[in-house]
């Protein structure tokens, strides 16, 4: 492993017993229900899904819940660890999306959430997520846009670093942040077909509450008129079928 | 990691198939391990349950 994927893969064994306080408690509960709703939208229900960058499996528990099964990869030991104890009966395995560990059309869908930014390869990631998928099946990405909010992160990130302040930010990773016509670009650039790129996500886990509600309830308007405010960006297609690819 | 999931998985960087030796299993599946690349040689652990499938790159030419 190279040093920056060795910094996120040691971050996220450090926080692997906090995370689900972060994700699967209070806001950040329903934060985490909305994307995966999102991510959802294109899933068959009862296909096999591999869930990219997994984290402690909160993905792979909605994707069981909903009737299918599921495999989870990610690259930190403790964070599989933690899935693997929430998830008994689903696969895990830590590995990268950028060579990927599994036979070609193993899957019937493909997610990540959350995770996509920290790629330093997108492009060999979509490639392989191409290869696995079954002709015809989806893939659905929740990353963090690039907007007015997220664009000074990187800076804050560095700031926050070499000021030593641990708790103001996760660290400086290299985080990428995409753009609608980057990510359409990327979707496209891999062979997915039907591919849509939108914003969500307006109110954040981390504010205090009556900001939160309010927030909340401006949601649905933000993500429908002013898109370019939602920190979120949801990108979803599918792998085309061999026919369909003859007539590309 | 349970037997089935063999069935899926491959070496991530040449695709080859994957041998596995299995030193400890119980009913949830292999505990201890290893899975090596049929066509590369490269062998990747599985401990604690859980195969780490990260590339090797020393290891790999």
């Amino acid at each position: 492993m190279n040093a920056a994927v060795n910094k996120v893969s040691s971050h996220y064994d450090e926080v692997a017993d906090s995370y689900d306080y972060r994700y699967d408690a209070n806001f950040g509960k329903f934060y985490y229900n909305d994307i995966s709703r999102h991510v959802m939208e294109r899933f068959p229900k009862d296909g096999r899904l591999l869930d990219l960058g997994c984290g402690t499996g909160l993905f792979v528990r909605h994707y069981v819940n909903e009737g299918g099964v599921a495999v989870g990869i990610d690259i930190s030991r403790g964070m599989i660890g933690k899935a693997s104890d929430k998830c008994a009966s689903s696969d895990f395995t830590i590995g990268t999306a950028e060579v990927l560990p599994f036979c070609d059309g193993s899957f019937d869908a493909v997610s990540s959430l959350l995770s996509f930014s920290y790629l330093n390869q997108p492009e060999k990631a979509l490639a392989e997520t191409f290869r696995v998928l079954r002709p015809g099946s989806p893939i659905a990405v929740c990353t963090l846009g690039r907007n007015l909010f997220t664009r000074g992160l990187p800076a804050l990130y560095h700031i926050s670093e070499a000021m030593n302040l641990k708790k103001a930010c996760f660290g400086a990773f290299g985080e990428r942040y995409y753009s609608v016509e980057e990510m359409e670009q990327l979707f496209y650039g891999a062979g997915f077909i039907d591919v849509r790129v939108k914003r969500c996500s307006f109110a954040h886990y981390n504010l205090a509450r009556p900001i939160y509600v309010l927030a909340k309830k401006i949601e649905p308007f933000v993500e429908r008129n002013i898109p370019y405010l939602a920190y979120n960006i949801c990108a979803s297609g599918r792998k085309p079928y061999d026919n369909e690819i003859e007539l590309l | 990691m349970k037997r089935s999931l063999l069935d899926i998985l491959c070496c991530p960087v040449c695709k080859g198939d994957l041998a596995l030796d299995v030193l400890k299993e119980d009913e949830t599946g292999i505990i201890e391990g290893t899975l090596t690349c049929t066509r590369c040689s490269v062998a990747y652990p599985i401990s604690d349950g859980i195969p780490d499938l990260l590339p090797r790159t020393e290891s790999h030419h």
